[in-house]
């Protein structure tokens, strides 16, 4: 098609008869001839998703979060059964503000939240264990022998004579630290839960976490609260993940009301400002439909998918609004403007949705099933809006149309921005980049921007930073429980576990033990370990219980008989040192924090110990507990975060070879968004985020959906240019024709990824201000240094009597083709 | 006198061991074999044991910890030893020349002050001593001991040495579990076995071996005392009335003996152990260490972090505040203001008044 031809096919016609139903592609035909059965068949589909939705489930799954492919994740999860110490369990703490524990009242609140919390569904009652529960018993050798009774003395009553006598059990039950405070100021009720219920289903956190904070909510709120009420544990975080989900949830209106507003601001049109909604939301309940269709539920990192796809949706809506108004605006029928509109900005449409479609699929090479959760459905998200918002809102717009008196405000603004006027005069000062003065400022500042940025990036670190769970804002309820009890309790909430693997009943040997509490020696040595334990404690401890407490048998014996006892009763006593065929004994290791550096430390002595003590019946595998998850995961991370820029840029570069036919534009196309990869990264740095999981896709959406910016800009630019302009004039038409859509782009973009920063989730928060810093800056870069790259690069491009190709020629609105 | 072990022989015994115990494992170093681990914890890390060396402190712990201060607890070095078993106490007759016992059976000597140690003696050795010694010698019991012996080796593993005592740079004692008890008079060249000169007829484990001045107590299991009886050569009955286990004694400077242990017993006796009265720390804690200091001063430490000071002679005590306590393991005098502390959290100085 060359210019002529096209301007005929485009000719006002303000009465439908008078226009052609058999011009237009094969496939604008086939939607606009048919367009009552289209518009039939995607109520049919969007009434049946929006009924799938019923199925839909939230969730935060942390096995998703793994990445199943490491040896040490492999390990971990082959074994996992077995480590009951890292199993599933709930710490409640039970605070008095007002004194100690040994107070009558205290007991007595105690009392009735131990007895709420034994019935809860998922408890595994057998094992729970507090002060008032049979299983902790104190023992003591007496010179006749083993004495003992339950740290709850039988005859209990709250009187002070039995509140002295649970004052003394607690005392020779050894449980301050464990079930009691060091303070004595509080009191824990440890809650190990089942890993089916009863009735076989897997256990709901979220309904346990609910019932949880039912009983803080009754015994531990309001001015005259007894006591302070402290729950940390993986279904109370994971039961926090899910209500940070629905919290999020609730985003979803705040970011679709910006967008609403933008596309107000920028239409001035109600009816079709409600289209190009109506249009997204469809697009949304498509994706969501689909994932339920799938089997997939909503996690904290698919939420994601909806925001992206509303905010991609309303802005690309937003176009076809903007070709469709200026053709009423001319007096064009609805009717035949939606299928110029069509006609128009088709391929360019599905030429950007393809480029966010590469970022989204180059998350795939990450092996963390969240991740590629988040490919797969984002990719469908994307397919959904090729057929929601490229095809139904043209169709729908061909029904509805637009109001007369914006159409003709676009018109006027649009040749008022052309000519310099208005909002142009903002667009025309970005004409001076292409000036060599400015070009130069341009590039020498993004120079020492990069420079600065790419210095600080150095100091960029892989892995979580804040203490506490790192899913969860450091100052959430959640991790100021986890720093009270971590203060009060001496147990560091960051543990690595090697797993120590023997033949079955192999775990009591001496030989076994031996080499357990090397390692374990080992390990606490590595600074950033605070603390080791192991079997070989148990026993040490044991052993010396057995010769009347004396230290100098705080030893494993090289006789196995008086090993054999202790393991005897670390089995009877339910030790999680061990498993029940005593084939795994994990040795734990408690760390300071899980910086990246202190796991470097202790997987290296670790893997090292490993490597010399491995033998064909005892294996030192790696790694369980949160933090050797966290020291695979900063491992796999690490890896991914370089494959991943690798094959994002890789494309980027690839698709804009393709769109430009130019080695030169191509880089002028990469470098902003080079700069802004060097500067998101220096901003995390600042803002003490990790590389980790949840930023791994913001590169890749970054750069995928950012170069977006630089495809509608250069490809006008190089059309122009091409068509004979110089460079001044094609840019200047370029961002007059195209500069309100790549504002916009960037701002709905951003307006749909910034209410992400009040999520009670940080990492979705941190997802949230990157992407929003990425959408934005990209925005910037490619209106500012789009010009400039090409005062020094592409001046050459222009040529005369050239013919532009019909993706360029799609991107031209109908001023420009006049022209 | 009994012939020097042979270098050989200890290499062949020990071959002979390892051979019998490799069914269970490919490749395993027994702790007694291989040296200590390097570790920079080891002041921080339970310590059994302390003694005090001219001026510098030595301390043994788990894991063949030997940790060496010079500069009164400022700051420590690890000793290089050649074993990574459990060591339980350690004795320094003379600034230079010192011995440290524990689990395995092994018996460490150092000639430097203790900051090289080598191995003396270890549980393997020590059976196939005594087993050698009882074999074919002339004692009355020969048959018995002999007998014993093989049960004990039967039963696998090593016998501990839980203390040692040196009353001179040349003769000491090392006890253990069993009726164990070892004699050298040559700095530890060669030991003794001394089983057939105890009147143990229940093989009580023996927890101590202290003295002073040439008389010389053991403690052992069931509230058993044993005095050295010079005339008779052996270490004969001076039961105390408790039925538990008494972990330590001590000799005071008025040749007062304490006998201290599990769920805070003391029983004191100035006249040789012949009769016993009853004191109390008044604290249910298990008395695990004590010295006597100069002037019939005497400190005892508790498993519950108590450190308790007598002026008379162990009639009565008084409780002694310290910085941080922790659940102690024993002490040693510095000097006439400071104490060596060692227990659970490792080692600290506390100053007395």
């Amino acid at each position: 098609m060359d210019l002529s031809h096209n301007q005929q096919q485009m000719a006002v016609i303000s009465d439908p008869k008078d226009f052609d139903e058999r011009s237009g592609s094969l496939l604008e035909r086939l939607i606009f001839n048919n367009r009552a059965l289209l518009v039939l068949g995607c109520l049919v589909i969007t009434l049946f998703f929006a009924f799938q939705l019923r199925g839909m489930t939230v969730n935060a799954s942390f096995d998703k979060m793994l990445p199943h492919s490491h040896p040490y994740i492999t390990n971990y999860l082959e074994n996992r059964e077995q480590l009951r110490g890292l199993g599933d369990s709930v710490r409640v703490v039970i605070e008095n503000p007002k004194g100690d524990i040994f107070n009558a009242d205290y007991l007595a609140t105690l009392a009735k939240i131990n007895d709420e919390i034994f019935i809860l569904k998922g408890v595994d009652r057998a094992w729970m264990k507090s002060i008032f529960t049979p299983v902790v018993r104190w023992v003591e050798v007496t010179e006749e022998g083993f004495t003992g009774g339950p740290v709850l003395p039988n005859d209990y009553d709250g009187s002070a004579k039995s509140i002295e006598d649970l004052r003394i059990n607690i005392g020779r039950a050894g449980v301050v630290g464990s079930l009691v405070a060091n303070n004595y100021k509080s009191s824990m009720i440890q809650i190990p839960l089942l890993s089916k219920d009863g009735d076989g289903n897997a256990v709901n956190y979220h309904d346990l976490s609910k019932s949880l904070e039912d009983i803080r909510a009754r015994y531990a709120s309001g001015p005259d609260a007894k006591v302070n009420i402290y729950v940390i544990g993986f279904a109370k975080l994971a039961g926090d993940l899910i209500d940070g989900l629905q919290k999020v949830m609730t985003f979803f209106a705040i970011a679709a009301a910006i967008a609403t507003f933008i596309i107000y601001m920028f239409t001035r049109c109600v009816r079709s400002t409600g289209l190009v909604l109506f249009c997204s939301l469809v697009a949304v309940i498509w994706q969501l439909g689909l994932v339920v269709t799938f089997g997939y539920g909503l996690d904290p990192f698919s939420i994601l998918v909806p925001f992206l796809v509303f905010a991609i949706g309303i802005s690309h809506g937003a176009q076809k609004m903007n070709g469709i108004m200026q053709d009423v605006g001319r007096g064009t029928h609805k009717l035949v403007a939606a299928r110029y509109t069509f006609r128009r900005l088709f391929l360019a449409g599905l030429t950007a949705l393809l480029a966010d479609a590469v970022g989204f699929a180059v998350l795939m090479v990450i092996d963390i099933p969240v991740i590629r959760e988040l490919a797969m459905t984002a990719s469908l998200g994307v397919a959904v809006l090729i057929t929601t918002n490229l095809i139904l809102l043209p169709v729908l717009l061909s029904y509805v149309g637009v109001s007369p008196a914006a159409a003709k405000r676009s018109l006027k603004e649009e040749s008022d921005e052309i000519k310099g006027r208005g909002m142009g005069k903002l667009w025309a000062c970005l004409d001076h980049f292409t000036e060599r003065r400015w070009a130069t400022i341009a590039i020498v500042a993004s120079t020492v921007l990069g420079v600065i940025g790419f210095v600080v990036s150095h100091d960029l670190k892989i892995g979580d930073l804040d203490a506490g769970a790192p899913e969860l804002r450091p100052d959430s309820r959640y991790n100021q429980d986890n720093a009270f009890i971590t203060a009060n309790y001496g147990i560091s909430s960051d543990v690595f576990a090697v797993m120590v693997k023997t033949p079955p009943d192999s775990c009591r040997s001496f030989e076994t033990l031996t080499e357990t509490d090397r390692l374990a020696w080992h390990l606490a040595q590595v600074p950033g370990v605070q603390q080791t334990v192991s079997l070989a404690d148990t026993v040490r401890n044991y052993t010396a219980g057995g010769f009347e407490g004396n230290p100098k048998w705080i030893t494993v014996s090289d006789n196995q008989g008086l090993i054999d006892a202790q393991i005897g009763n670390a089995m009877s006593w339910n030790s999680e040192f061990l498993n029940t065929q005593c084939s795994l004994i994990p040795v734990l290791a408690f760390l300071s924090d899980h910086k990246a550096e202190t796991l470097d430390r202790v997987v290296a002595a670790a893997g090292e110990f490993a490597a010399q003590h491995d033998t064909k019946d005892r294996k030192f595998l790696l790694a369980a507990g949160s933090s050797g998850v966290d020291a695979a995961t900063n491992i796999v991370v690490r890896d991914a975060n370089r494959t991943m820029l690798l094959y994002v840029y890789a494309s980027v570069i690839l698709l804009c070879a393709i769109t430009f036919r130019s080695w030169r534009a191509v880089v002028v196309a990469v470098l902003p968004l080079v700069l802004t990869s060097v500067l998101a990264e220096a901003l995390m740095v600042k803002l003490g985020i990790g590389v980790k999981v949840a930023t791994l896709p913001v590169v890749a959406l970054g750069v995928g959906i950012g170069v977006d910016y630089a495809l509608y800009l250069l490809s006008v630019q190089l059309a122009q240019q091409r068509m004979g302009y110089s460079l001044g004039e094609a840019y200047q038409r370029s961002v007059a024709f195209t500069g309100k859509v790549v504002a916009l782009v960037g701002v709905t973009l951003a307006a749909g990824v910034i209410t992400w920063a009040w999520s009670p989730i940080k990492f979705q928060a941190d997802m949230g201000i990157l992407l929003t810093f990425m959408f934005l800056w990209n925005m910037l870069g490619a209106l500012i240094l789009i010009p400039a790259l090409s005062h020094f690069l592409l001046k050459g491009e222009t040529v005369k009597n050239h013919v532009m190709s019909p993706a360029e020629k799609a991107l031209m609105p109908e001023e420009a083709l006049q022209d | 006198m009994l012939p020097i072990i042979k270098k050989a022989g200890v290499v062949a015994s020990l071959l002979l061991i390892a051979s019998t115990q490799a069914g269970t494992a490919l490749a395993f170093d027994n702790p007694i074999n291989i040296p200590a681990a390097q570790s920079k914890i080891g002041a921080t890390s339970a310590l059994l044991g302390s003694a005090v060396a001219g001026t510098r402190i030595v301390a043994v712990g788990l894991r063949g910890m030997i940790i060496y201060s010079d500069d009164a607890g400022a700051s420590w070095t690890q000793a290089r030893v050649p074993v990574g078993s459990d060591l339980v106490a350690v004795n320094f007759p003379s600034p230079k020349l010192g011995w440290a016992v524990g689990h395995g059976g092994v018996v460490l000597h150092s000639s430097d002050g203790g900051a090289t140690w080598t191995k003396q003696l270890d549980g393997v050795q020590a059976a196939e001593l005594a087993l050698r010694h009882f074999q074919g010698s002339g004692v009355p019991d020969a048959a018995m001991l002999v007998e014993r012996e093989k049960n004990l080796q039967a039963g696998g593993g090593t016998q501990p040495f839980l203390d040692v005592y040196f009353e001179s740079e040349t003769t000491g004692f090392v006890v253990g579990t069993f009726n164990r008890l070892f004699r050298t008079t040559d700095g530890g060249k060669t030991w003794t076995p001394w089983m057939d000169r105890t009147d143990n007829p229940g093989e009580l484990h023996f927890y101590s071996i202290r003295g002073r001045a040439g008389s010389l107590y053991l403690t052992g299991e069931q509230g058993a005392v044993w005095r050295f009886d010079k005339a008779s050569q052996r270490f004969v009955q001076a039961a105390t009335p408790y039925k538990g286990t008494l972990f330590g004694l001590v000799v005071t400077d008025k040749d007062t003996v304490l006998a201290f242990g599990m769920r805070g017993s003391l029983y004191r006796s100035d006249d040789q152990g012949r009769s016993w009265e009853k004191a109390s720390l008044g604290t249910p804690a298990g008395i695990t260490g004590g010295v006597a200091l100069n002037g019939g001063n005497v400190l005892l430490t508790t498993q519950a972090g108590a450190v308790n000071l007598s002026r008379d002679d162990g009639k009565t005590f008084q409780p002694v505040k310290t910085s941080r306590p922790m659940a102690y393991f024993g002490l040693a005098p510095l000097d006439d203001k400071r104490i060596v502390l060692v227990g659970a959290e490792g080692v600290r100085l506390e100053s007395i008044q």
